[in-house]
């Protein structure tokens, strides 16, 4: 009986960190997909491809976490993620700064409009008050 | 020759060290230092950034991390380990962008507010501007209206002036044609008056120039020669008066002798409606006369010169004949006859007797005594022969004698 338990144990002892391992690669397959999923959001959301190479760099890193995770390089694997992580992030933050560039582009558009406008206003009312001027001498 | 030998082996010497020298330093610095990667150099690069001054304000924690990731970077990449080295660069250069990603929605976002700020100012200047141009074109507007208006009463005015000189021509041209008819109608009354004067009988000539020059002035009113009409009127009225001026006196003259013999016509019938007495009408030169003979048996007793008792009737007739108004202005004599027998003087006082007591008689009967006078003849007129009695007897008579011319 006490073989037997120790039999078990040592096979117990072989299989934990065997189970541990499996459960890493999971989970980095799981922020690999995950982090894809981001990337392609990403993606849709840079409508003005400001972000292109950065994506593609990110796709690129994301297949060689893919590659390392296969070779079981799961310490490598976890520093590429991490380097996903943050280039996703600095990327949602390219993206807001982008659309905040097109929207300083379109309301600096607007000024010059309504400045363009205003000039337009103000040649009409010049005019104006040269008619009227014309019109009283007229009356 | 021995210093020859030396100095060959010391410049050999010298090379070969030189060559050693140099292999050595050559794979001491190859194996020292490998290539910097490329991702440290971009990471440097990017440090040297002037924006990333005001990523560090903004984003400190970042720009520290990857401040640190340069440093491992480089540490990693001087230790021969250029996989870590690219690692922390690629971490790095995350960092800053990251951080510089973040500076940049700063100052995007101070452009957008400040970009809101002018647009409020110049919104709110246009709205002040654009109620200024509404401001002035509504006074265009009404002084666009008040200046049609100012062209429509111009307009209104010049139609009225004109209206008011069509008028006035019109009123002219009636004036002058009512003036002209006026004139036409005032040598038509002068010519009717000439007519009354019978100025075609006594001034034939004037008459017919009078008469013709109207005619002339009609047709030019007709053909609308007013003003050749007024002349032709005014001459033809003044021609007018003339002809009356000259027919007047002849017409007057001729006028009175007629009412006068109408009268003397009218005496006449009157007379001879009186009983008793002859009525006759003679004429004497210019004169005309009717004479009333009244027999002398019938006022007188044989050769009495006073009025027989009851005889004195047969005057009454008479005086009442004689006063009445229409015959007043006749004069009238009273002449006594006799016959041709006895003395003539003797005659003579006896007719001039009775034609004194006819007047008398007339006189009492209401007869105005300064119409008449008394005259004896005696025997020298006598109407019947005094051959025979009855012939006398007609001369003894008394006349009364009704003058008129």
């Amino acid at each position: 009986m006490t073989r037997y338990a120790t039999i078990f144990l040592f096979l117990a002892f072989l299989a934990v960190p065997l189970a541990a391992r499996a459960g890493e690669a999971d989970d980095l397959q799981r922020q690999i997909d995950y982090l894809k999923q981001t990337t392609n959001d990403l993606e849709r959301q840079d409508d003005q491809k400001t972000v292109n190479t950065d994506i593609t760099f990110m796709r690129s890193w994301l297949d060689n976490a893919w590659t390392l995770r296969s070779q079981e390089k799961y310490e490598e694997v976890r520093i590429v993620l991490d380097r996903c992580n943050a280039q996703a992030n600095m990327v949602r933050q390219r993206l807001v700064a982008a659309k905040l560039a097109a929207q300083v582009v379109a309301k600096e558009n607007e000024v010059k409009r309504a400045r363009s406008q205003l000039a337009r206003t103000k040649k009409a009312l010049e005019k104006a008050k040269l008619e009227k001027a014309r019109l009283e001498g007229k009356v | 020759m021995k210093t020859a030998e030396t100095g060959r082996i010391a410049m050999s010497t010298m090379l070969r060290s030189c060559f050693l020298s140099l292999l050595v330093t050559t794979l001491v610095v190859g194996c020292a230092t490998p290539p910097k990667p490329r991702e440290l150099d971009a990471l440097e690069e990017l440090r040297a950034d002037p924006g990333l001054s005001a990523a560090r304000k903004r984003a400190p924690d970042l720009c520290k991390k990857a401040d640190k990731a340069l440093a491992a970077a480089t540490d990693k990449w001087q230790s021969n380990d250029l996989g870590e080295s690219v690692n922390h660069a690629l971490l790095g250069q995350i960092f800053y962008r990251h951080a510089l990603a973040l500076a940049d929605q700063d100052k995007s976002n101070a452009r957008i507010a400040e970009a809101e700020d002018a647009l409020a100012v110049i919104e709110e200047e246009q709205k002040a501007v654009q109620k200024d141009l509404d401001d002035e074109k509504e006074k265009i507007g009404l002084l666009n209206k008040a200046a049609q208006q100012s062209e429509e009463m111009k307009s209104l005015a010049a139609q009225m002036a004109a209206d008011k000189k069509a008028n006035e021509e019109k009123l002219a041209q009636e004036k002058l044609r009512a003036d002209t008819g006026d004139r036409i109608a005032d040598a038509e009354l002068a010519l009717k008056t000439a007519d009354t004067v019978d100025a075609e009988k006594y001034a034939p000539e004037l008459y017919k120039s009078a008469s013709q020059i109207l005619a002339k002035a009609q047709a030019e009113f007709q053909a609308g020669q007013m003003e050749q009409a007024q002349a032709s009127a005014g001459i033809a009225k003044k021609t007018a008066q003339d002809a009356a001026a000259a027919a007047k006196p002849s017409y007057e003259r001729d006028a009175a002798a007629e009412a006068i013999r109408k009268k003397a016509d009218a005496f006449h019938a009157d007379a001879l409606r009186l009983p008793g007495v002859n009525v006759r009408r003679d004429i004497k030169g210019s004169l005309q006369r009717v004479v009333i003979s009244v027999p002398a048996t019938l006022l007188f007793i044989k050769r009495q010169t006073v009025i027989g008792a009851g005889k004195d009737m047969v005057l009454n007739p008479i005086g009442e004949l004689l006063k009445k108004p229409e015959y007043a202005s006749f004069p009238v004599q009273v002449i006594g006859h006799t016959d041709s027998r006895g003395r003539a003087s003797s005659n003579l006082a006896l007719s001039a007797a009775r034609a004194q007591t006819v007047y008398n008689a007339l006189v009492t009967r209401g007869v105005e005594a300064r119409r008449m006078m008394t005259n004896g003849q005696g025997g020298a007129d006598p109407i019947a022969d005094g051959r025979t009695a009855a012939g006398r007897a007609a001369n003894h008579r008394v006349e009364i004698v009704v003058l008129y011319q």
